[in-house]
């Protein structure tokens, strides 16, 4: 369940909708009268069941194209090409001279510490974006400002700390 | 959202989608812990995810979809990644892999599945939400948020503080505890 | 379709050119597959020319002729480096993880073209007697969309060094990984000043929101964020680490040999150049909007005239990036990865709260006071955060130079030549003596 279904503040305002189904029991969704003039701010999120299943399946029509078109590109060289395939030739080519030992680099931590980094500042960045869309919102504002900035300033102490550990550096 | 009624015999094409996609979820889950190489075992994560993102999009969720990727896909499957290399797990097939508490991690899966399986079918029964394209973007998800939210969205700061904390401290070798 | 919804947008589509979200999603299906074909031959035929362009462009900078052999001013060398990698014999390491190998260039490329799906080419125009908007597909998510894509395609680099079994490959991998993830959290902070004045991620919109004055001239440190970003993420030049030849040999490609799977690499390459490109052009130029001068005349904006603006300032966006290529040296890692985390990111949380506040005192006029404050407060950390820093740079290279001028003269060694520093010529392994 997404946090729009569970919470419950009042009655969705009415979407006109013909073509979605309604069966059993309808969910209370969240939203309320403020959403409603959030939504009525002259941009069209009311989009229909069609237009929104159609711009997906277009997404995955595009994306199964794709695959084709590269598989095909490859499977269709494969007939054309020459094999003419030879140990030396197959051996790894690294830097040119012969391979020694395993072909394997055990990472560094630093590497780690970064990816670290990303997933939380990708988090933040996630919590960022539905912030930005609805600050000029009527009913937003001030304390919604005063919120993100005690979010950031969280995250800012994180990489205050990580600056200061000297973890940013790549050493 | 949940298919516990026996009246649903002639299912959608949304919901047959939904549950193509929830198989694949779970057969890549079970590919995960099954194959024998690492890098696999995290590659079929990649596939797991993916097709949970997919699930949220029947659902119409499409903003958690695109986190769902962007994060799970992006980020924490990257993460595990790094930290696989940073092992000196071998490349290819690694046949010590298979621990010996097979049985009792098969039954406390199984147990953790059940009681999860449990409590939604209890909470939701019949309740069907109607499919609303348009309540899962952006802007309906911040509005919620910073509306009814707030309070778990400024501990979620505190949180992603203390784990990083955790990494940093973890990682430098030269940092000391007392 | 209800039928008063669709005459609801017909007539909001006359009223305005401009397309909103609720333009999609209306076009029968043989429109759908017109525009698809278009986009399919816009980046076919862009990654083609568009190699021959750099190509071209960045010899006339260096004062060479460059192609000028296949076709008519070398136009058609792309076409006969295609056609010589399609049928060139494919090398497949013996080493290599056969599946993950060959599934990387197919990473790398398909979410490349994915995302540039929902780049706006124009508004809405008649396409065989059909009023549709000239963009594919557009989502309320859309710009999430693009970073999604952006994050998997990481993975076809990270696959493609992983399976090679090579350690240059590795490296190169994941050093490109570690590289794009940095610069797409820059890149996606950069963003979000743009939805603060847009109030939407879907692109369409974000064009909407452009046309009394650019998002690039209204919020210029986002987008020079984004113009450091696009390099970094897109691996160009000056950020190109991950095929630094002198080091890594030819980085997480070194394997690939000059076959199709290494032109779907440099494909992927390029697609990820003009998706950079693409989406600089529509959320901070303009995207089809005319330029200044230009956006005077009343027709500049009607019929197929924005499709020449937004190709125009496509091709000058990609032109800027050979630019680039052809000025700059590349970076060292470490000051690649300094720059993204100890720059781009704190100045761009800075900038997103500024511009906040800004935003605040300008939208809820009520407590102007408190906005202001809170403007002045960010200014005042980030100046003073920015001073200590400066300060602690300063003393450490001044501490540095002390130590330098401490330390006694090296006596001249008879090796250099001319002052250079040459290595010594006369060591065991040169004459075999260490391998018997």
């Amino acid at each position: 369940m997404s946090p729009i279904g569970v919470s419950d503040e009042g009655s969705a305002p009415s979407v006109p909708n013909a073509i979605v189904r309604r069966r059993a029991l309808a969910h209370r969704q969240a939203g309320g009268p403020e959403a409603a003039g959030y939504r009525n701010a002259g941009r069209g999120y009311d989009r229909d069941m069609g237009g929104y299943f159609g711009s997906y399946a277009l997404v995955v029509a595009l994306f199964a194209i794709g695959v084709a078109i590269v598989a095909g590109a490859l499977s269709g060289s494969r007939l054309l090409r020459p094999s003419r395939p030879t140990a030396e030739k197959l051996t790894t080519y690294e830097c040119g001279v012969d391979p020694v030992g395993e072909g394997w680099a055990q990472s560094q931590v630093r590497y780690y510490v970064f990816t670290y980094l990303y997933v939380v500042f990708a988090v933040d960045a996630v919590f960022l974006f539905p912030w930005a869309t609805v600050f000029a919102a009527p009913g937003f504002g001030m304390t919604t400002l005063v919120e993100m900035f005690l979010f950031l300033g969280f995250i800012a102490l994180g990489i205050v700390y990580a600056w200061r550990k000297r973890v940013l550096s790549w050493t | 959202m949940n298919e516990a009624v026996p009246s649903y015999l002639s299912p959608t094409g949304q919901e047959i989608v939904f549950l193509l996609l929830g198989a694949v979820a779970v057969g890549s889950a079970l590919l995960v812990v099954t194959t024998k190489q690492l890098v696999h075992a995290a590659l079929w994560l990649v596939v797991s995810f993916g097709a949970l993102a997919g699930c949220y999009l029947v659902l119409t969720a499409e903003f958690v979809a695109w986190v769902q990727v962007l994060i799970y896909v992006g980020a924490v499957v990257a993460l595990l990644l790094f930290g696989i290399m940073l092992t000196r797990a071998p490349i290819g097939r690694s046949p010590g892999l298979d621990s010996g508490n097979r049985v009792v991690a098969a039954i406390v899966a199984v147990a953790t599945a059940a009681v999860l399986v449990t409590v939604v079918i209890d909470g939701f029964r019949t309740a069907y939400a109607d499919l609303t394209p348009g309540r899962g973007t952006a802007g309906e998800l911040g509005s919620s948020i910073f509306r009814n939210w707030v309070l778990p969205f400024e501990a979620l700061s505190v949180l992603l503080l203390a784990a990083l904390v955790g990494a940093i401290v973890l990682s430098r070798t030269d940092i000391r505890g007392r | 379709m209800p039928e008063e919804r669709k005459g609801r947008h017909v007539m909001a589509g006359v009223l305005a050119a401009d397309p909103t979200l609720a333009d999609f999603g209306e076009d029968p299906l043989w429109i759908i597959v017109v525009k698809a074909v278009m986009l399919f031959l816009f980046l076919a035929l862009g990654v083609m020319f568009g190699v021959w362009f750099e190509r071209k462009l960045i010899s006339r900078m260096q004062d060479r002729y460059g192609p000028n052999r296949a076709g008519r001013f070398g136009l058609l060398q792309s076409v006969a480096d295609a056609v010589k990698m399609g049928l060139k014999e494919d090398i497949l390491p013996s080493a290599v993880d056969r599946v993950l190998y060959l599934l990387a260039p197919v990473i790398m490329v398909v979410p490349a073209f994915l995302a540039f799906s929902v780049v706006p080419f124009g508004p809405v125009v008649e396409l065989f007697g059909v009023r549709t908007p000239l963009q594919l597909v557009d989502l309320p998510v859309a710009v999430l969309f693009v970073l999604a894509m952006g994050a998997v395609s990481v993975y076809g680099v990270v696959l493609a060094g992983w399976s090679s079994r090579s350690p240059y490959a590795l490296l190169g991998g994941l050093r490109s990984a570690a590289q794009v993830v940095s610069y797409e959290i820059a890149m996606g902070l950069s963003f979000v000043a743009v939805f603060l004045f847009a109030g939407t991620l879907s692109t369409s919109e974000i064009v909407r929101a452009q046309e009394q004055v650019w998002f690039a001239v209204l919020l210029i440190p986002s987008f020079l964020v984004y113009v450091v970003c696009m390099f970094g993420e897109a691996a160009r030049i000056p950020f190109d680490l991950p095929e630094g030849e002198g080091e890594l040999v030819g980085g997480f490609q070194t394997e690939y040999s000059s076959s199709l799977k290494f032109a779907l690499i440099m494909m992927g390459e390029y697609l990820h150049t003009f998706t950079a490109a693409g989406v600089a052009v529509t959320l901070f130029l303009g995207g089809w909007r005319a330029p200044f001068p230009v956006s005077l005349w009343e027709g500049a904006g009607q019929g197929w005239w924005p499709v020449l603006w937004f190709f125009l300032k496509f091709v000058l966006t990609f032109a800027f990036i050979v630019w680039v290529r052809a000025s700059l040296p590349r970076v060292r890692y470490d000051q690649l990865m300094s720059l993204g985390w100890k720059v781009l990111i704190p100045v761009s949380l800075a900038w997103i709260l500024l511009v906040a506040a800004v935003r605040n005192v300008v939208v809820n006029e009520g407590d102007r006071m408190l906005g202001i404050g809170l403007g002045v407060i960010i200014v005042i950390g980030v100046l003073a955060v920015w001073m200590r820093f400066d300060t602690v740079a300063q003393r450490r290279r001044e501490a540095l130079g002390a130590q330098v001028e401490a330390e006694p003269e090296e006596p001249s060694d008879e090796r250099a030549a001319g002052g250079f520093p040459v290595p010594p010529l006369d060591l065991p392994h040169y004459h075999g003596v260490s391998r018997s």
